[in-house]
């Protein structure tokens, strides 16, 4: 009977391994240089593994991702974050860029994006990569932050607005 | 001029997909985390000084512990406990910089804990050696069987208190047989660039407890050796 639940538990972990591996390393290559990604991904999932029970079956993807952020903040400062956010988008070549399943960006509009990104705060950035690049519903940002879906829901509307406020210089009124 | 939406063109600019890519090495990451118990290798690491225990290595361990009463072994994290109570189901972690009290008030402040003012913070040292600021008077790190924090680490300490876990480590991560101890306890030592420390063998060697464990003194300079059991 022991031997079974142990098994069972082995299972549901290699099914959460396989599933959910490559996005949490997309997400913490965003924070982190490349050589550290590695080491944060097994953190991660070291403590998913002793805290298996703990996950919520219908966001485990969210929870891992908060995990992942606090390993993260244990080892890089906030300056750091930054500079790889910027590292990881200024990374693409051209030709990825216009190859975009939401939408091509001119190259005109690079630049503002990423001289926006350097101006907002951690929080803000970190709503705006989670809605934007992992297409998370405030729910589930809420669990990646621990905080309440209605005060993501206000911060990720408040944080969209920061950044257009920023940008306006550059590219002028949003449409919309 | 009237351009789209800038989170739009963020959306657009997503660099996760190229990102989010499955490593051959995955397989075996995952083997190496199921091999392991889901548990903290710390608290078998001072499993192992227990049940390797002879008079001088107890002697070692009490000042070791004597030592971590106050300091945190690991002086560059900080987490913020919501809650006065162990195990701790919700924490954050943060980088320790200046006072941890203020940096985790901060975070009560601005809603990443809780959605009102932070109530009285307690700095303390946690059972992982790291320091947790938790809700509560001064009592409440003894009410959770924690230290009191009370200040950082000077340098000499934090280098000591590497050493001294390096050298636990070391001992204790795989079987070094006594005629290999003293020079593995001199090859930390030389890495920390420690002058004027004493090795001190104690011996105790049987074919059942063939491998050594190896403790500091920091007050003394003294690393003692004694054996532990195990077989290469």
């Amino acid at each position: 009977m022991a031997s079974r639940l142990v098994d069972d538990r082995t299972e549901r972990f290699s099914e959460l391994f396989r599933e959910f591996t490559p996005s949490v390393r997309g997400f913490v290559r965003t924070m982190v240089a490349a050589s550290d990604v590695e080491p944060v991904v097994q953190a991660t999932f070291e403590t998913a593994w002793a805290k298996l029970e703990a996950i919520p079956l219908l966001s485990q993807r969210a929870w891992l991702f908060g995990v992942a952020r606090n390993h993260v903040r244990n080892h890089v400062r906030a300056e750091r974050r930054r500079a790889f956010l910027v590292d990881a988008i200024g990374a693409q070549r051209p030709g990825e860029l216009t190859s975009c399943p939401r939408g091509c960006v001119d190259p005109v509009e690079i630049a503002p994006v990423l001289a926006a990104l350097q101006h907002l705060s951690t929080e803000e950035r970190e709503l705006l990569q989670l809605v934007a690049w992992h297409e998370m519903e405030p729910a589930e940002v809420a669990v990646v932050l621990k905080i309440s879906a209605n005060n993501a829901r206000v911060r990720i509307h408040r944080a969209r607005k920061h950044l257009e406020t920023l940008m306006q210089p550059e590219l002028g009124e949003v449409d919309r | 001029m009237r351009v789209r939406d800038p989170f739009e063109i963020l959306a657009a600019l997503n660099p996760v997909p190229r990102l989010s890519e499955t490593s051959p090495q995955d397989d075996e990451l995952l083997a190496t985390i199921i091999a392991k118990a889901p548990s903290t290798t710390g608290k078998r690491r001072r499993r192992l000084w227990v049940t390797g225990g002879t008079a001088i290595a107890v002697v070692g361990l009490a000042a070791f512990a004597v030592f971590h009463q106050d300091s945190a072994s690991s002086p560059l994290q900080l987490t913020c406990y919501t809650t006065a109570q162990q195990p701790q189901p919700e924490q954050f972690g943060i980088p320790m910089e200046g006072d941890p009290v203020k940096a985790c008030e901060q975070l009560w402040r601005n809603g990443t804990i809780g959605d009102a003012e932070p109530p009285t913070l307690t700095a303390c040292v946690n059972d992982r050696g790291i320091v947790a600021v938790i809700p509560g008077d001064q009592q409440v790190c003894d009410r959770l069987g924690f230290a009191n924090w009370i200040g950082a680490l000077t340098d000499d300490e934090g280098q000591m208190m590497a050493f001294a876990d390096e050298l636990a480590a070391t001992f204790s991560e795989k079987c070094i047989i006594e005629p290999d101890a003293t020079a593995a306890a001199q090859a930390v030592i030389d890495k920390y660039q420690l002058d004027g420390w004493t090795i001190v063998q104690q011996g105790g060697y049987t074919p059942q407890r063939a491998c050594s464990l190896a403790g500091a003194v920091p007050e003394q300079h003294l690393v003692v050796i004694a054996s532990r059991r195990g077989a290469p």
